[in-house]
């Protein structure tokens, strides 16, 4: 998987990740908010053929093209946005714990952003994943919380 | 008006000239009166057309349904070749071009496929055109290997390279004829597909000066010239759809099994989205494809990287 576009706060993925997984780009992190499958072209093929049919004489029409939009949590320096073309995978426990932490602390600076810009869910979703990594940080408790009063606050 | 004949060369580039843009009253006019002189010229030699085609030996193909290709390609790997290029300058505002050629491949019946890639990155002295010629050539080369039947959307006579200095024409005509040889050595069937051919081989055998695809415009649907050599090529035109004929190309060697090797083409333009342009081509030409949103990737990186034509010009 590698970045194919980059624009404000957000990069885009060649590749089929799931809404609220973290993803490393370079210095960069970004976690998924959207991802968005180009009809395949069967479309163009389609006439006397069984799909079974299709599948074995012309299999590559039958793939989707994936897109995967990403929002940009941090990046190891002030302001870094990843390059066009840079590899992108799934954040290690090991980097995200690199990541989010300064001086031995525990910090998630980008959270007030995360919840003007990005759903909900997917603050919760990071949240849940950082719980494991900071498994005694009780502030992602406190956040976790948070988050899930807003989210019923939301509903009613 | 003055006589044509009389004009010296020179001249001849500035006769009919028209001082007006080409999307305006007068420039569409000149356009329009253009393509029907053509056309009434055409129309003028119908009948020596006539009599040309009535010395042409047609075949004709009964089936055409998809279930019918399915049948005739199980089995058989199949592999498409294509390149794309960007022409440096132009595109770019720098002097840098690119060639990117695929070589698609499937197991017809078997739901197997992959795509080869071969790339280059050009300076602004190389010869584009040239260069993306001999990577699909050498494409072909490498993908012969006695078991796949082989496709390229173009021709091995490219009837453009005549006209070209005698250094460029040789390696055109020298990389052709290496995929021809090789084909023979490996006995592996390659295919020249020109939809749209320009080529004036029967027409040129007859004293006439007419594209071979305008004369052969009234042939049916299905159906294909027998194959006729040029050297040491073999070239047939098919009608697969309402408009104008292709042409085929292909190593004389394969002439004793051109019955089921047109076979095969057809079959492989059955399954194509319009039913008349071979798949694995098509497929070829879609991997092949330098897209806008990569050419724009590549403009990017480019200006990050801060390259200028002057630091280039050190290069060499």
């Amino acid at each position: 998987m590698r970045v194919v576009k980059v624009f404000d706060r957000f990069f885009e993925v060649n590749g089929n990740l799931k809404v609220g997984e973290i993803v490393k780009a370079g210095d960069c992190l970004g976690v998924v908010v959207s991802v968005v499958g180009e009809e395949p072209e069967y479309a163009k093929y389609i006439g006397e053929l069984s799909r079974d049919e299709i599948k074995a004489y012309m299999p590559d029409i039958l793939e989707r093209t994936v897109v995967s939009r990403c929002y940009i949590l941090k990046g190891m320096g002030e302001n870094v946005s990843p390059e066009v073309g840079e590899e992108v995978c799934l954040v290690s426990d090991e980097d995200l714990k690199k990541f989010h932490t300064k001086d031995g602390e525990f910090r998630m600076p980008y959270f007030y952003n995360l919840l003007k810009t990005c759903d909900i869910d997917i603050t919760k979703k990071i949240l849940l994943r950082l719980k494991k990594v900071f498994e005694n940080e009780e502030i992602i408790d406190i956040l976790i919380k948070e988050v899930e009063y807003m989210m019923m606050h939301h509903m009613k | 008006m003055p006589n044509q004949i009389n004009l010296f060369p020179s001249e001849l580039v500035f006769y009919k000239m028209f001082e007006s843009k080409i999307i305006s009253a007068e420039g569409l006019k000149k356009f329009k009166n253009f393509v029907e002189e053509s056309y009434r010229g055409i129309d003028k030699q119908k009948k020596e057309f006539e009599d040309v085609v009535s010395t042409l030996k047609f075949g004709k193909l009964n089936e055409k349904s998809r279930k019918w290709a399915i049948k005739v390609l199980k089995g058989l790997r199949v592999v498409g070749v294509d390149g794309s290029q960007i022409k440096p300058l132009r595109e770019f505002g720098i002097p840098i071009g690119a060639v990117q050629v695929a070589a698609y491949s499937v197991d017809h019946g078997f739901g197997k496929w992959n795509v080869n890639y071969l790339s280059k990155i050009l300076k602004l002295e190389e010869n584009v055109d040239v260069v993306r010629y001999s990577m699909e050539m050498y494409m072909l080369k490498k993908k012969m290997d006695g078991k796949s039947y082989l496709f390229y959307d173009g021709s091995f006579s490219p009837s453009f390279a005549k006209e070209l200095n005698p250094k460029i024409c040789k390696i055109y005509l020298e990389s052709a004829r290496k995929v021809l040889k090789n084909s023979e050595e490996t006995k592996t069937p390659v295919f020249g597909y020109t939809d749209r051919s320009y080529a004036k081989d029967i027409a040129k055998s007859f004293g006439l000066d007419v594209y071979d695809t305008f004369l052969l415009e009234g042939m049916d649907f299905a159906s294909y010239t027998e194959p006729m050599e040029s050297g040491n090529l073999c070239y047939s035109y098919v009608k697969f759809s309402p408009s104008l004929p292709s042409r085929i190309e292909f190593p004389c060697w394969m002439l004793k099994k051109f019955n089921s090797f047109i076979k095969i083409v057809f079959a492989e333009c059955l399954l194509g989205s319009t039913f008349a342009y071979p798949f694995v081509l098509e497929r070829a030409h879609k991997y092949a494809v330098i897209s806008e949103k990569e050419r724009r990737t590549i403009v990017e990186m480019i200006k990050k990287a801060k390259i200028s034509f002057k630091w280039i010009s050190k290069l060499r």
